[in-house]
């Protein structure tokens, strides 16, 4: 093996401008909201001071990049088996990564990365308390050679101990078996059809932010105030009212799908999915492209949705859930989700994923009582909202009747759809569990990869012998709801399976 | 030749002849785990009945005031009760492949960790278990919060034999 690297490096030159604009970036961040209360209050009085303030800061961005370029150094320790990275303006901070300890070395890109052409190398290593090292910029040859270099002593570590060293695997590692790539059609009609509640939720979000930093600033919005007078004046007859609120609907709705397309552009774009014998490799993203090679063995959960649209159009989305410490365990970092697949190459995943064919079983249904529950439950805020009306009498009942009235149609028929399409599948070796109203969502474990299972039971359903169960396994938790207690011998089957198997889970 | 049969066997499987998970006898914790949680919950309420106390002082006099050390009582003395009901229902079993603990009376939790999925095994003693002789047994997997189980009011010696039992069933699995 050449011994590439063993005296410290530096990065490219060309790597001072992507410090440089993260730094802008940081700075952007953190003095935006200040930077525009200036623009709104009087620009001319204070032009002096603003450009005098960006020089410093531009000065500033400029040195400290210059200096984080020149302290940022790595290189590989033979001897010690490590891997060595030094960095730091103002205080000096040494990383020692030994190689067993490397589990993956991958490529990301943001936008300034991919114009100045210089990849960014990230290692991913096992260990909780640990996060990932980067190295920002270096050029095609370097990030590639340093991967390769990397990837090899982290695998001969692992195999020296092993003692199971198969040539065969690296030849074996480059069979291309299929490919799948999402085109800018794709995109499209993925955006249009997806979730705008996320892209209405993304709206207020913003706009509450942005009120609130306002508010910090005490600036008086002249525009707000003068909207809500004119509303105040020209509305107040009901039809008005529902009028000024369905056009209000109707806009944050479009403005919602407008989001949720740009958003699944910038997340998505250019997905390239590519199968080998030995993994799955994804690569996507506008802002920053990420890519990661998944492997059947750290796969925790499996979760495909869809809904009536994207079924027609034949767009499914998985979402894997990989094993993660329990220290980040609620972030989402460890899921990845894979949209606009066909229907073929999910099949194609699920195979790949768990070496077998689908099994079914027959469905086991919660209570009924369950849909009682969550009907009446979703009845309390009405309920607690008219006391306050009866008791001042302030609203006429022409517009609270019949809002009360589709209100309960409406949570009525939600929460009956809802029952009906909840179900767990105990089969030989997964459970599945199935449930959404518009969005259908099917999650699959195989039993081995199960640590643990919880059985809850609430006093108050002692008496009808019914169980939530709740499954526990390195990638999250899955819950389900009200079974009777026959079905509870699934359970012992689970255990069955998990105590009997040797496979690793991870 | 002749261990062939004990090696090789592939009996039918009735899901209905598994063992059942249920069907085993609870250990009880020891009677002290009640005195713990009783001292603890009184810690908290001679905290409260002190900042009463001074707000009694200080404050004019004023019928939320009252009102308050009514709720107070209130609360600690549902705490009480609650530490009463929970007591008996605390438990755990030990199965030759898993271990099993439940808790919990207005929701009853029963959580069974195989054994070849356990992560380690710690004891943790403090203050009150300290001086009442008691040690907590805490089992960790893989599978975050919601799997790890936790096991309080058991004697010193006991934890430590249910510890090592449990660590050589790690052992022995790990041998396989």
């Amino acid at each position: 093996m050449n011994k590439d690297f063993s005296s410290p490096q530096k990065q490219s030159k060309i790597g001072i401008l992507v410090i440089f604009f993260s730094v802008l970036y940081k700075f952007t961040k953190i003095f935006w909201v200040f930077g525009a209360y200036l623009l709104f209050k009087n620009l001319s009085e204070n032009l002096i001071f603003i450009l005098i303030g960006l020089f410093t800061i531009l000065c500033f961005a400029i040195t400290f990049s210059i200096l984080s370029y020149k302290k940022f150094k790595f290189h590989i320790d033979y001897d010690q088996k490590e891997f060595v990275l030094q960095k730091g303006v103002f205080s000096t901070e040494f990383i020692n990564i030994s190689f067993d300890r490397i589990q993956q070395v991958y490529f990301k890109r943001s936008i300034i990365q991919r114009i100045i052409n210089v990849y960014e190398v990230a290692i991913d290593t096992a260990g909780s308390s640990d996060k990932e090292v980067t190295i920002k910029a270096l050029s095609k040859e370097k990030a590639d050679a340093l991967r390769n270099i990397l990837m090899n002593l982290a695998v001969e570590e692992v195999t020296q101990e092993n003692e199971t060293v198969n040539e065969v695997k690296s030849t074996k590692q480059k069979q291309l078996e299929w490919k799948h790539r999402l085109e800018v059609l794709d995109l499209l009609k993925l955006g249009l059809t997806s979730n705008y509640l996320r892209g209405i939720w993304l709206i207020f979000l913003f706009f509450g932010t942005i009120m609130n930093e306002l508010n910090q600033l005490k600036i008086e919005n002249t525009y707000l105030d003068r909207g809500v007078d004119y509303l105040d004046q020209n509305y107040t007859s009901p039809s008005a009212v529902i009028f000024v609120v369905l056009v209000a609907l109707i806009f944050t709705f479009l403005v919602g799908i407008l989001i949720s397309t740009v958003e699944i552009f910038i997340k998505y774009f250019n997905l390239t999915l590519t199968q080998t014998s030995l993994s799955l490799d994804l690569e996507m993203g506008l802002k920053t492209n990420t890519r990661t090679s998944l492997k059947p063995r750290r796969v925790q959960m499996l979760r495909l949705s869809t809904n009536p649209i994207q079924k027609r159009l034949d767009l499914y989305e998985a979402e894997v859930s990989l094993a993660s410490s329990s220290d980040d365990f609620q972030k989402k970092k460890s899921k990845i989700k894979i949209p606009g697949l066909a229907k073929d190459k999910l099949k194609k995943i699920k195979e790949f994923l768990y070496k077998r064919s689908q099994e079914t079983s027959t469905p086991i249904k919660p209570h009924s009582i369950l849909f009682v529950r969550k009907f009446v439950l979703s009845c309390i805020p009405v309920f607690l909202a008219i006391i306050p009306i009866i008791i001042f009498a302030w609203y006429r009942w022409e517009i609270i009747l019949p809002a009360v009235s589709i209100y309960l149609l409406l949570s009525f028929f939600l929460n009956k759809k809802y029952y009906q399409s909840i179900s767990i599948e105990f089969t030989e070796n997964f459970i599945v569990k199935k449930q959404g109203i518009w969005n259908h969502e099917t999650e699959i474990i195989e039993l081995f990869k199960l640590q643990s299972i919880t059985v809850k039971q609430a006093l108050w359903f002692r008496k009808r012998k019914l169980y939530h169960l709740e499954f526990h396994t390195a990638g999250g938790d899955l819950f389900f709801p009200l079974v009777s207690e026959q079905d509870l011998k699934n359970i012992n089957y689970n255990f069955y399976k998990i105590e009997t198997s040797t496979k690793a889970w991870m | 030749m002749d261990s062939i049969e004990n090696q090789f066997s592939n009996q039918q499987l009735f899901i209905n002849l598994l063992p059942d998970y249920r069907a085993v006898d609870f250990e009880p914790i020891s009677k002290k785990k009640l005195t713990k949680s009783v001292y603890q919950i009184s810690i908290g309420l001679v905290i409260f009945l002190v900042g009463w106390g001074i707000l009694f002082y200080l404050i004019p006099l004023h019928w939320s005031v009252f009102l308050g050390l009514v709720v107070i009582l209130f609360l600690f003395s549902f705490s009480y009760f609650n530490a009463y009901l929970l007591q008996p229902r605390y438990g755990y079993a030990l199965r030759e492949k898993d271990i099993i603990y439940r808790r919990g009376y207005l929701v009853s939790k029963t959580t069974v960790i195989p054994f070849n999925r356990i992560q380690h095994v710690s004891i943790s003693r403090g203050i009150f278990d300290k001086a009442l002789n008691i040690s907590t047994l805490k089992i960790f997997t893989a599978g975050g919060q919601g799997s790890d189980v936790s096991i309080p009011g058991l004697l010193p010696d006991l934890a430590v034999k249910l510890k090592e039992a449990v660590a050589q069933k790690l052992s022995v699995e790990e041998d396989e």
